[in-house]
């Protein structure tokens, strides 16, 4: 049988995260998907000769706030990820590190995305494998780490499946693993996110709509917290992503 | 009367459904899977009059699936209307020679545009 496949961040992404403007190609046509989706439901909508029920609009508004919901998620997390990328380090210094409940972090952005999950027939479930769950991090960059990586399996998850965060101790670190049951990730996909933002944008050839922009983003922000992220592709189907974060000893009295 | 059937490859299952919404009430059947594959499949049960083709699909692209397309006489007539995102990366030449009548930019597809795209790609091979 053949053994899960593990990778850690420098296959990811290498050592340099961000490259001139070609994070902000892969950002423009990440964004090309949801912008698609709201430019033809409102045109929708807006026909006369649609036909649409009552219910049929509501579910077209709420699709919209989804999607609108998405892109706004999608460039705060770059513009945080891109900053944090180019300066040298003057922004990592100022970034308040502290314990942080993981567990909870990740039921609130489960709970955040519970609609876009429901739009999209699946479901998002915590698989908590320990009871030691504080970690050396920024709850609001954690939060965009964690809403990147759901959001990311959501993308590729096929309808009527589950998305499960695993949290889990590993050695000094907490892992939080976001498992899909998409398209597999393959070694050389993962090579090709390594370079994407080198010269042009490279999307996934597994994974369509995708350059990859979110796992970027989560990379960048779990790297600033001082944690990796890495990938494991099941030999099936399906990826997990995870992020490792120190633990932190602090006795939690929350 | 059976109606006619029309393919839709588009793996972001918000448009597909709203794209197979606007065919059905202009008369045809929408039949709508994901990837190349599933296409090759639903080619052959549904026998589609058109197919509506993403570029950027999970797995076997939307070229490949063309290419795949072309290769069988019976289909090399089918007609085809791409809406991608990517459309200024797209060879016209290429595409032309795979059947695609019409190229739509996704970022600006309506239900209009799509249906009137649909119609005319079909009036033209009719015309054939």
């Amino acid at each position: 049988m053949r053994e899960n496949q593990q990778f850690g961040a420098a296959d990811l992404f290498g050592d340099k995260l961000s490259d001139d403007l070609a994070p902000l190609v892969a950002a423009a046509h990440e964004l090309k998907t949801p912008l698609s989706v709201v430019a033809y439901l409102a045109a929708a909508l807006r026909d006369p000769g649609s036909e649409l029920s009552d219910d049929g609009k509501d579910n077209y508004l709420e699709r919209i706030t989804l999607a609108t919901e998405r892109m706004s998620r999608l460039v705060e997390g770059f513009t945080q990820a891109y900053r944090l990328g180019t300066d040298d380090g003057r922004q990592l210094s100022l970034i308040g590190l502290e314990p942080v409940n993981i567990t909870s972090v990740s039921e609130e952005v489960a709970h955040e995305l519970e609609p876009l999950a429901r739009q999209l027939d699946q479901t998002i479930t915590l698989d908590i494998r320990t009871r030691s769950n504080l970690a050396v991090a920024n709850r609001q960059l954690l939060t965009s780490v964690m809403v990147n990586l759901m959001d990311n399996a959501l993308k590729h998850n096929q309808p009527g499946s589950q998305v499960v965060v695993h949290i889990a101790q590993h050695g000094d670190f907490l892992r939080t693993g976001v498992q899909d049951n998409g398209v597999s990730v393959t070694r050389r996909d993962l090579q090709r996110l390594r370079g994407r933002f080198g010269k042009e944008l490279q999307p996934l050839t597994g994974r369509s709509h995708s350059s990859g922009l979110g796992l970027y983003i989560a990379a960048q922000l779990t790297r600033a917290m001082g944690g990796n992220l890495g990938a494991i592709c099941h030999h099936k189907t399906g990826t997990t992503f995870y992020a490792d974060l120190q633990r932190s000893t602090q006795l939690s009295f929350l | 009367m059976k109606q006619q059937a029309i393919l839709i490859v588009e793996d972001e299952p918000w448009l597909a459904e709203a794209y197979a919404k606007a065919i059905d009430q202009s008369g045809w059947h929408a039949v709508a899977v994901r990837t190349a594959p599933e296409a090759i499949i639903a080619v052959d049960n549904y026998q589609p009059i058109a197919i509506v083709l993403d570029i950027m699909l999970a797995g076997v692209n939307g070229i490949q699936l063309l290419h795949e397309l072309r290769s069988y006489k019976d289909l090399a007539q089918l007609p085809v209307v791409v809406c991608s995102s990517l459309t200024h990366n797209l060879d016209a030449k290429q595409l032309e020679a795979y059947g695609v009548r019409r190229v739509l930019l996704k970022t600006k597809v309506t239900p209009k545009s799509l249906i009137t795209a649909i119609r005319e790609v079909l009036a033209e091979a009719k015309a054939i």
